[in-house]
Parts: structure tokens; sequence; C-alpha cells
């Protein structure tokens, strides 16, 4: 089984729409389809216009509430109910009998993905999984979630949208943990550590609080260490966030380590200045990327560097670039 | 499955501090279709015949006439039907509660099939009838509608359809990929910058393309043939057509399954209770817990457990074992430390599991049925109701017990002068005695242990060295917590021979003065 999730870089990424190219592209295999919180609506009603909706292709499973099931009677068929405590709300887990536009409305904690995927994985060992997600829920980064992501990019020469572009595929050049070093971090951490702080085997500090609001962390963070000590060795599993930023961004002698991507969102521009932010950073789990989608706003100038050094596929699904980058087929 | 008690019904401070919410946790099931349970104390006839039937389960259980653990396990795979039965009563059926109606009954006949010596009393026959209305109407177990011969007709037409447009687009993109060498696919319109000339001309030229010139691209976009667009009008038209049918469908079945609503609903609501029953016995066997003996005259508890003092005090935990009459006034006395209050507190916590009909850590428990269970514990008063400690003892008698009832009491008006403190002690002891309560309650009065009508109680002493200075903790890990009974003839003797707070004293780190004064009036 394989897990791939969506991720966009802000609304109207074209992130729905990356979803359903692929889902297009993986006709042979046996899929299925889930959102975290509510998509595949026709209509934004906050932004006031027309949304592309899901289409969930014949032989495909999905995953939505029982509500969501009324507009198609008859075009399904029930393989399970996913139901309380287990599950947050009344969930069913159903076969497309033909293709219709679902609106996919699926679990959105963590616990209830792994029981997804767990159950999944019993009844069909080989099912892709494809969640269409939202950046802001972090645990979509840790492996036992997802094999990799898809991005999809609204390329604008407006500063908030560039810079959350910039933000979505900054990760791509922060390199991975060492090996030792990630040893060492998985034998001092708990399960549900949200932060870690230690100087070669000594732990400063472990704690489950979200990082951002734990004022002992930021205490510790600041207190100096002795000249010519090994640099301070910090892990974060919640969200580094712009306050948080802004205090480990003067500190020389700290080594910051991202449990995963997702937590590295929320860096607002001032503090992220590469030349600001002086701690090395790193990333304890890999981020698999399988393509890159691109909704671009402007014509001719690309507001962001696009070379990347992975070997990445890109897909411009809006926009045809003779002689560039061109669709994939 | 979790469990919940009405908390208004358990005094405030002791929720906590006694632990009922983790002994709630004991009873924890996977149960879908009882999610969640806010238990309320039963009333006494209920209650009794609450604990009967439990008591049934467990010696059929015990017997092995029935098997709680398979019956628990079909028990889990119902699933909540509340929202269902709104439809039903609605005539308004949707698709997947179809399975939820066809699941539940089918759980029903293999329960039934292993429960025959306790049988539930549900009309077997009409849910029979249900299910194969259910099966008539959908295919395997209710997963999937069976579709009538005109239904499938269109599903068919509406498959080949499908195949049909998409072969046709196919050909529509490869025509517009010779012509142009653009290779068009999902999604449209396409956005296109620095288009070369030639390339620029083709699509003009093509008849499948459109072309808009935009501030800084051009917008190219398909122009589907008469043929696709009718073909697709024709897919939507047989997509509505077929989900009218089945709509229509869903309605009739509604109107048929509605007369049997109040049949299903009578014995989904049965099997809720009858699960939760098996459940509570799954707990009891697990946990080695009891249920009570119901006898109005007697008041037993053996080997009566507190799960959170036994928690902090694996070791050296004593159960609690007591005995006494039904009902009258009852005093324990002891010394300081001797764990009277404890005593107390261990009532409280399993009249109250009793109360709200659960199982309870004890090996046997013989007493009238606990409908009401008050307690009172010493304190220096409650600022924001304006009480003080006085006040609050004065208030909690005020209230009206129930006949049966049960009241403990901390130190029993030691919240006043103690003169009038004794004077109000004999009144309320006395007042009791003939009451058809149980009063128990501890005390320091001297006095109230010549009073004709009172059962007398103490905590046994540890022996305690006069000569060698221990740790509080040592002392506390050697004090018995036994609750004995003074026979009349001994009251006084056991009183005055108490001299165990002076000796408990000694082992304090007061200065030697005070401790020479005080094994002076030791020896004395």
């Amino acid at each position: 089984m394989k897990t791939f999730s969506f991720i966009g870089s802000d609304k109207n990424a074209g992130k729905t729409t990356a979803f359903n190219f692929i889902v297009s592209q993986l006709k042979k295999s046996l899929i299925c389809l889930t959102s975290i919180g509510i998509n595949g609506e026709f209509f934004d009603s906050l932004e006031n216009h027309k949304k592309p909706a899901i289409k969930v292709p014949c032989g495909a499973l999905f995953v939505t509430t029982v509500d969501q099931l009324k507009t198609h009677p008859g075009s399904y068929e029930l393989i399970e109910f996913l139901y309380p405590p287990t599950f947050s709300k009344n969930f069913v887990l159903a076969k497309s009998l033909g293709t219709y536009e679902f609106i996919l409305e699926g679990p959105n904690q963590k616990s209830e993905i792994l029981s997804l995927k767990n159950l999944l994985e019993s009844l069909y060992p080989e099912i892709i999984l494809l969640i269409d997600g939202s950046i802001d829920r972090q645990f979509l980064g840790h492996p036992t979630v997802s094999d990799a992501f898809y991005f999809s990019l609204l390329l604008s020469q407006r500063p908030d949208q560039k810079e959350k572009a910039k933000n979505l595929l900054y990760p791509l050049y922060i390199p991975l943990v060492d090996k030792k070093l990630k040893n060492k971090i998985e034998k001092l951490k708990d399960q549900d550590s949200r932060s870690l702080l230690f100087i070669d085997d000594n732990i400063l500090y472990r704690s489950k609080e979200i990082p951002g609001l734990d004022k002992k962390l930021e205490e510790l963070i600041h207190h100096p260490v002795e000249e010519n000590a090994p640099k301070k060795i910090l892990y974060l599993n919640g969200a580094l966030s712009k306050t948080l930023a802004r205090t480990i961004a003067p500190k020389k002698d700290l080594i910051v380590i991202l449990d995963n991507f997702t937590l590295f969102q929320n860096i607002s521009q001032d503090a992220q200045k590469e030349s600001l932010f002086r701690p090395p950073l790193f990333l304890f789990h890999p981020l698999n990327i399988k393509g890159i989608f691109l909704k671009e706003e402007q014509g001719q100038q690309r507001p962001i560097d696009l070379k990347f050094s992975k070997n990445i596929p890109i897909f411009n699904i809006y926009r045809e670039i003779p002689h560039e980058i061109t669709a994939e087929s | 499955m979790k469990l919940q008690l009405n908390r208004n019904h358990i005094h405030s401070d002791l929720f906590e501090e006694l632990g009922f919410e983790d002994y709630l946790k004991k009873f924890e099931i996977h149960l879908p279709f009882i999610n969640h349970l806010i238990l309320s104390p039963l009333p006494k006839a209920e209650g009794k015949l609450h604990f009967e039937q439990l008591k049934l389960i467990l010696n059929l259980s015990l017997n092995n006439k029935i098997q709680i653990d398979e019956l628990i396990a079909l028990c889990s795979r119902i699933l909540p039907l509340e929202n269902v039965f709104s439809s039903l009563l609605n005539r308004q059926l949707e698709q997947y509660q179809l399975y939820l109606i066809y699941t539940f009954i089918e759980q029903e006949f293999k329960i039934t099939k292993i429960e025959k010596e306790l049988p539930l009393e549900i009309n077997l026959s009409k849910l029979k009838e249900i299910q194969e209305t259910l099966n008539h109407f959908c295919e395997e177990g209710a997963k999937i509608i069976r579709f009538s011969k005109e239904e499938l007709d269109l599903k068919n037409k509406i498959f080949s359809s499908d195949k049909l447009l998409e072969k046709k687009l196919q050909e529509h993109e490869s025509k517009i990929l010779e012509e142009t060498g653009l290779s068009f696919l999902y999604p449209y319109p396409r956005e296109i910058i620095d288009i070369p000339p030639l390339l620029l001309e083709k699509i003009k030229n093509s008849k499948l393309l459109s072309l808009k010139k935009k501030s800084e691209f051009y917008e190219v976009n398909h122009i589907v043939s008469q043929e696709i667009e009718e073909l697709e009008k024709s897919i939507r038209h047989l997509r509505d057509e077929l989900e009218n049918e089945i709509k229509n469908r869903l309605e009739k079945l509604g109107e048929i399954l509605f007369p049997y609503a109040e049949e299903l609903i009578l014995a989904y609501e049965k099997r809720k209770k009858r699960a939760y029953l098996y459940a509570l016995i799954k707990t009891l066997h697990q946990f080695n817990l009891c249920l009570p003996t119901f006898s109005e005259n007697e008041f037993e508890i053996k080997k009566g457990h507190l799960p959170c003092l036994q928690q902090n005090n694996l070791e050296n935990y004593v159960p609690l074992d007591l005995k006494m009459k039904g009902h009258g006034a009852h005093v324990l006395f002891g010394a300081n430390m001797a764990g009277k209050t404890s005593v107390l507190k261990t009532q409280y916590f399993l009249l109250t599991l009793l109360r709200f009909g659960l199982p309870i850590p004890a090996e046997e428990i013989r007493l009238g049925f606990p409908n009401d269970v008050q307690i009172h514990l010493k304190n220096s008063g409650k600022i924001k109701q304006k009480l003080s400690g006085f006040a609050d003892e004065l208030t909690f008698f005020s209230q009206g017990f129930e006949s049966g009832a049960y009241l403990l009491v901390d130190e029993l008006f030691h919240s006043t002068n103690p003169l009038a403190g004794l004077q109000l002690s004999k009144i309320f002891l006395h007042y009791y005695s003939t009451k058809n309560v149980l009063l128990f309650c501890t005390s320091f009065y001297p006095e109230v242990l010549y009073l004709d009508e009172i059962h007398f109680y103490k905590m046994v002493d540890a022996t305690l060295d006069l000569e060698v200075e221990k740790p509080i903790n040592e002392i506390l890990s050697q004090t018995p917590f036994r609750v004995e009974k003074v026979e009349k003839h001994n009251v006084g003797k056991s009183f005055w021979e108490c001299q165990q707070p002076l000796k408990l004293a000694l082992h304090f780190p007061l200065n030697d003065e005070l401790k020479k004064n005080i094994l002076a009036a030791i020896k004395e």
C-alpha cells in the first residue's frame, strides 16, 4: 500500500485539479480517495467562484461522511463504516459504481488516518491512498502517514502568495539529518515528544507542549552554553512558528532538526531571511516529492526559481510553454 | 462504550479524589452502539431488578450457559441506529441506512441463537420480515442496491456512453495533437505563452480549438463537436433518470418499512440494555468485582477496596471489612491517622457505585439497596455560600433523607464548641437511631459512648514504642487500618485506654520539653 498526499501552497493553488489529474493517471490501479476536511464542493462560497469537483472513477474507493452520500443513491457499494470513537464522525468507505462527482469529507486526525490505512491495508494490500490534504495538518508529513507528496504551487507576484509558495518549496533544500544523530534523537525522544533539547547525550528538555507556546523551551534556547561546548540540538515535532523562528534565528549555538517538512510552513519572510537564520536546519524524515503542479497567475516572469537539484517532475497543467515545460502524459 | 456518572449526585470534592473516573475506565469496551452512557442513580425497585438481572447473567456465565466474550463480540458489530430511526419515522431512508438496519438484524439473529437461556423478548418474526424486504431491495447484506431490469439497462447505457465519450475525447485530442502538436490534456482551457508563429497559425486555423488573447498569454480551449456535447448531455440525463428511479424506490421502501419502526426500535433498545449488562459482567470477571446481595437489615462489606488508596499503597493496603446493622446510628472512633476518614470514603465510594448500578471492587457486600448515599466531611465552611463549617453541617442534616438512606459523617458536630457539639451529637444520634436510615459517623466525644441505642466501633491501633522515635511513614505502614466492633461492656475502657494520639505525638520532631510532658501524661 502507498499513500500520496496533496498539499497546496495556498487556496486556489489548483490542488483539486492536480488531485483529479493524478486520479486520471492511475486508472489501472486500485485507488482510494479521501480528503482532510471537505473537498470537492462545486462552489467556494467564501470567495464566490466555481470549484473543480472531485471525480471518483468507476471501481475506485472513497471515504466521506454519510451525509455526503445523499446526492447519489445507488452509485456506490458500501465497504465499511468508520465510526466513533475510533473516528470523529460517521464516515463510510465505499466503492464508486460509476464515474461520479462526490464531495469528499474525510477524517482529519492522524489517528483516524492511521486507522483508515490499517483497514485498507488489511482489505487491499496493493491499494494507493490519495489524500487531498492541507498544509496545516502537520501529521501528513510523518512517514507512517504519507509515503510521498504532490505539491500544488500558486505562482503569483502577490507578496503573500509568493512567500507561501517559497515556504512550501523551501524544505526541498533542507538536508536530511545524518544517521548517527537520527538514531540518537530516536533514543532520546518519547513517542509524543513535541520538542527535545539536548547536548551530546544529556537531555536539557523534553516536552509534549506546542513548541511555539512553550515558555520553558524558549528560556532554555536562550540559556547560553559554555564556550567551546558542543552545540545544543533542538528537535521539533511541532510547527516552527513565527515566534519560535524569531527566537531561534540568531542562535549560533543551536542545530535545529524538524521532524518533517510540514513544520516549516509558518516562518515569515523576515525571520526566514537566510542571512538572519543562523542555526543549521535539518529534516528528521525525508521529503519525498512525486511531482509539483504549477498554477501561474502572470505571464512571462516566474516569481520564484523552479530549478530543483532533485529530479522532480513538474506538471504545468494549466499552461503549455513550448520548448520549456510541458505537461507529462 | 464509555461510562460517565451524573456528577450532580456525587460529592463535588470526592469525585476526583476517590477516582470515580479511573474506575469507570475499567468498563470501557468496544460497543459502538453504546458509545457514551451517562449513568444516573437508580431508584430502589429499578436498582434491585438491575442487579437481579446482572446476577442471573453472572450465574449463567459461571455455569458456561452463555459466553460473555462471544456475546460482546457479536454486539460490538452493531452500529448506532439512532439517526436511522429518525429517517425511518419520516419514511425517508438513505441507502447506507439500509446496511445499518440489516447489520443489526443479522447480529440480532446470531446473538439470539447463543443466548437461549436468557432470551430477549423481541419480535423476531418482524425482524425477519424486515430482513427479507431488505434482501429484496439490496444485495450482499444491503451493501449495494439490487437494480431492477430497467435500472440495469440504464446503468449499462451510462457505462457504454461513458466509454464512448472517453473514446470520442481521445480521438478529439489526437486530432489536435496531429494538427497542432499540442498534447491537450485535462484541465481546460490551457494557457500558452510565447507561441511560435507557425503554431499560432495552426491554432488559428484549427476548427477544434478556440484562441483568446489575454494580457500576457493566449488562452486556448476545445471546441468540442456537437456529437460530444450531445453525448455528455445524454449521460447527464441518464444519470438523473437512474438516480430518480432509485430515489423513488427508496421512498417506497421507507413506506414499506415504516410500520415496522416501533418493533425495530424496541428490539434495538432492548439489545442496548442487554449489551450494557453483558459489558458490566465482562468487567466484573476481568477485575474480580462483585455484585451486592440485598438484605434490608444487614450491612456487611468484605474486603471492600478504594482503588485510589490502594494504588498509593500497594504493599500495605488493607481492604475494608465492616459488619453492622442495616440501620440505626453507628459511631467509629480511633486515633488520628488510624484511617477513620478512609473508612467513610471507602463506604461512600462503594455505595455510590452500587447506587449507579455498577459492580464494586469487593469480595462481598450485603445491604439494603443504597438509593440515597450522603456524606459530610469536616470542613471550614463554604465562603461562596456564606456558610461556616457548623452551618454547613446543619444544612447537610436539613435535607430530607429517603428511607433506607446511608449517611456518612466525618467528626459529627466537631464544627462547634465541644459542649454544644456533644449536646447536638447526642440529639442527632438518638434521633437517627430510631429512623430507617443508617448513620455512620466518626467522633472524638467520649460522652456519646454511653448512649444506649448507639453501636460503636474503633480503629485498631498500631503498637507504638515510647522509647524509640520512628519516621511517620514507618508508623503508617504498621497501622492495621482495621475496624473492630466495641461491645457495650468495653466501651468506656476502650476509649480511656486510647492514648494513641499522645503516643503518636512523640514521633514528631517536637522539642524535648514538650515530649517529656507528653510522656509524663501517658504514664499517669
